[in-house]
């Protein structure tokens, strides 16, 4: 029982990340392998700020998510100078810098030690510490997300997105400040994601460097990309397929080091086997599509 | 100091070999073939597997295992890139896959060969040479030469010769315009093949220089994309230029602030130049989304 | 020239030293259509691209209600008052064609993320409301029964009309049409022409650049020949149409 709702909670989590994600990448059409930066800075900061602030749950939430957004413009502004794979790059760029300061900044973070000891969350006098509880908060704020989302993406708001992605010169002539949706949709999807981290800090009450790498960040775009870009719930599908699938590798009672390779190989192969085949993943409605170059 | 100037040579050289392999390739695809990272490292484990596993002799093994990475290069591009390409897939669709490729490619690795550092021959056996005071092993002074060689070969032969000048043809063509697709489909497989090739060159020195793990060539190939970034796409001189100031940079870093921040360092270079001139040092100005 | 609308000074751009815009001036008045005609190259497309802020001018200014355009951010100039079609066709051609036009209405509460969480009451009927507007756009217009299709589903001609119904939605005062009717079919052109030929009642004007000189001829109040980025002959439709050096240049 204690397994299943840890798999519902890790899911809850992923899906946090994706939906997130799905935003700037889905339907705003920026390709990130940064997120797993902004969640990793999310549960660093609500780590820091239980352990030595001793704050509170929800402050400690919002800390993380300013601190994140922060970060997310700081990603976003590229994105108004480089398009395409170089974007990618400079996104990937953030995302060794980052985990490269989490690892190596010692004196702050612990380095590759982590961060043990994180207290059970305490939400207006309620400790949670069961997993049934930690499914509930998760779920609390998986839903949460997933209703900002969609208010968003139905909205003018969300036209405005889906035609940067498609034509960002069309939308400028259209009066659509594209810059600044840019890095606001980064701001956001960079909150978002520090959410993810945040629940996942204070479930997991140890945080280290290795669960905010590289492979994570392309981990999290292959859940959307596989799930569906650009729909509303296609990273939920991509989020609940991606962390069950490889847990039918513990019943067929593989050793845990293996079952860890074969879990990557898994995914690595969907995600070709999308691309080759099903670029729009299961329930997409885009297909990553390079910058079209007109002289 | 001396040692300190030999360690940014042989530092850059390493940049440079896996950057030209990968330059060749991008500058004809153009799209980021991250698999290649993967590449790096099965030529040194299938050299590492000849050698060890089958006791082949060790030249025997390196050329067998840089051949062999070059023709997973080119099964690759036949079996995955090339019907995607066909199919229409866009450059970032076929950036995705080529990170689904690595995935797959560095954990069958480490499954084979666990991810425990391999030697693909005992330390005791690594002569140093000195040179004005500064040693040098012998991998070390081998690798330098190969890349100086490569370079050479790479200004003066390839680039004039019939095959470097399609090449080119193609890279200066995005929109083949006037590129046949059989040329260009050959093109691809040489592109593919020689810069497997060098990909190979560069982990197996790299294996016999300091051992392999499954994952050291995805830090390289980083090393490697900074320097063409930095050098400009398909400009041979600008990522050799380039990969001696990242060499350099990397040595300042790690001797102002740690040996741990150098990968940082490298980051963070890149991203200025991303953001400054993404161009690249020699390169022309990149085409952007315009009227 | 108290009645101009856009007063253009001086406008130069060039691309590796080849001058596409040559120290170009001209002035649009209120409630008139300016054709803008010339040879392939002259400069007419990048004038565009200089007024609306995709090209950045090196010199001159060009002044709309007060402001110099030059300098200012695309997005802002469309904002104030110009609204733009592309000689190449620009569409969302994924979005519907309601969505497309939908997107052209300036100053959407909806656009803002703040009034989606705190003024959704407000944001909602703001919403109903531009589709309705879009709505009987597309019905005049004779695209109604399209509306739900992908933009890029639509015919040629019908994808150029739209992009018209996309420069309408913005309300904006001037109307900078490129090639509107190039490459289209003749009742096609004739649907594109009756709306372009209305706006000087409706109190705006624009730039039209036409191949078509026929139709240039017929609702131009003025028409303006250049080439090489420069003006060469300005007149109404008949004067420029009998300008000798006009006539030189098209039979070249
Ligand atoms: N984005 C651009 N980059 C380089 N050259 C351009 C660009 N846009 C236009 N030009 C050049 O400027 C000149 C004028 O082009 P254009 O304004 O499109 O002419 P027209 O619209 O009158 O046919 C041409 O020589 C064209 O090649
Ligand atoms: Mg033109």
């Amino acid at each position: 029982m204690e397994y299943l709702l840890h798999i519902l909670i890790l899911i809850g989590i992923y899906a946090i990340l994706s939906v997130s994600l799905n935003l700037i990448a889905g339907y705003t059409g920026m390709l990130s392998i940064a997120h797993a930066a902004f969640y990793g800075v999310g549960a660093y900061v609500a780590a820091l700020m239980a352990l030595n602030l001793h704050s509170p749950f929800l402050v400690n939430v919002v800390g993380a998510v300013i601190l994140s957004g922060l970060l997310g413009a700081v990603v976003g502004i590229p994105s108004l100078r480089i398009r395409d794979d170089y974007f990618v790059i400079a996104t990937f760029a953030f995302q060794v810098i980052t985990f490269s300061v989490l690892n190596n900044w010692i004196s702050f973070t612990g380095g590759p030690m982590g961060l043990p000891g994180i207290p059970q969350p305490t939400i207006f006098g309620l400790k949670i510490s069961s997993h049934l509880g930690f499914l509930l908060l998760v779920g609390i704020f998986c839903a949460i997300t997933l209703w900002i989302i969609h208010r968003i993406v139905r909205s003018p708001f969300g036209r405005v997105l889906k035609a940067i992605r498609e034509d960002e010169v069309f939308a400028q002539a259209a009066g659509k400040n594209v810059a600044a949706y840019k890095v606001l949709v980064f701001v956001i999807g960079a909150g978002m994601a520090a959410v993810a981290g945040v629940m996942y800090a204070y479930y997991i009450s140890f945080i280290d460097p290795t669960s905010f790498t590289v492979m994570e960040s392309i981990f999290i775009i292959s859940i959307v990309i596989i799930g569906g870009a650009g729909s509303l719930w296609g990273p939920v599908v991509g989020a609940v397929v991606l962390v069950t699938l490889p847990e039918f590798l513990r019943f067929v009672g593989l050793p845990s080091s293996v079952a860890a390779n074969l879990r990557q190989i898994i995914y690595g192969g969907l995600l070709v086997a999308f691309m080759m085949w099903r670029p729009r993943g299961f329930l997409g409605e885009y297909a990553f599509r390079s910058g079209e170059v007109r002289e | 100091m001396w040692q300190l100037v030999i360690n940014i040579v042989y530092s850059a050289c390493t940049i440079f070999l896996v950057a030209i392999s990968f330059s060749l390739i991008f500058s004809t695809v153009r799209f980021f073939h991250f698999a290649h990272a993967a590449i790096i490292t099965f030529a040194a484990y299938a050299s590492y597997a000849l050698s060890a596993g089958a006791s082949a002799p060790l030249p025997i093994s390196i050329v067998i295992g840089l051949l062999a990475s070059s023709g997973l290069g080119l099964c690759l591009e036949r079996v995955v890139y090339r019907p995607m390409r066909n199919s229409g897939a866009s450059l970032l669709i076929l950036l995705l896959a080529s990170l689904g490729l690595y995935i797959v490619l560095q954990n069958t690795i480490a499954l084979l060969f666990g991810n425990d550092t391999k030697m693909i021959r005992g330390p005791d056996i690594a002569p140093t040479v000195s040179i004005f005071g500064a040693r040098l092993t012998d991998v070390q002074i081998a690798a330098i030469a190969t890349a100086v060689a490569i370079l050479l070969a790479k200004l003066y032969l390839v680039d004039k010769s019939r095959v470097g000048l399609s090449l080119r043809a193609v890279a200066a063509d995005p929109e083949l315009a006037n590129v046949s697709g059989i040329k260009f489909d050959w093109a691809m497989g040489v592109a593919f093949l020689l810069g497997s090739f060098l990909a190979g060159v560069a982990g197996v020195f790299r294996a016999l220089d300091v051992g392999m793990t499954p994952t050291m060539g995805l830090p390289m190939l980083l090393l490697g994309v900074v320097a063409v970034v930095l050098g400009g796409v398909g400009k041979t001189l600008g990522v050799a230029i380039a990969s001696v100031l990242l060499a350099f940079f990397q040595q300042l870093a790690s001797w102002k602030l740690g040996t741990h921040w150098e990968e940082a360092a490298a980051f963070l270079l890149l991203l200025a130049f991303l953001l400054w001139r993404p161009q690249g040092i020699l390169g022309k100005t990149l085409r952007k989304v315009t009227v | 020239m108290s009645d101009g609308l856009l007063e253009i000074e001086d406008l130069t751009k060039s691309f590796d030293g080849v001058k596409a815009l040559d120290g170009f001036s001209c002035s649009v008045r209120k409630a008139e259509i300016l054709g803008l005609i010339g040879p392939n190259g002259a400069g007419k497309t990048t004038l565009f691209n200089v007024i609306t802020g995709f090209l950045a001018s090196e010199g001159g200014k060009a002044m709309f209600r007060g402001i110099n355009l030059v300098g200012q951010p695309a997005h802002r100039i469309a904002r104030i008052g110009i609204a733009r079609t592309f000689q190449d066709l620009r569409l969302i051609r994924q979005l519907s064609v309601l969505d497309n036009v939908m997107l052209s209405f300036r100053n959407q509460p909806g656009e803002r993320l703040g009034n989606l969480f705190f003024r959704w009451k407000n944001t909602r009927e703001r919403e109903v409301f531009h589709r309705k507007q879009a709505m009987s756009l597309l019905e005049e217009t004779g695209l109604a029964e399209k509306a739900s299709d992908p933009a890029g589903d639509l015919s040629y001609g019908q994808q150029k009309l739209l992009s018209l119904v996309c420069c309408l939605a913005a309300k904006a005062d001037l109307l900078l049409l490129d090639e509107p009717v190039a490459g289209i079919a003749p009742e096609m052109i004739e649907r594109i022409l009756s709306i372009i030929r209305k706006l000087p009642t409706e109190g705006k004007s624009a730039i039209l650049i036409e191949h078509n000189l026929d139709a240039v001829m017929e609702i131009c109040n003025r028409v303006i020949f250049m080439d090489a980025g420069a003006k060469v002959s300005e007149g109404t439709p008949e004067e420029v149409r009998n300008d000798p050096k006009v006539i030189e240049a098209y039979l070249d």
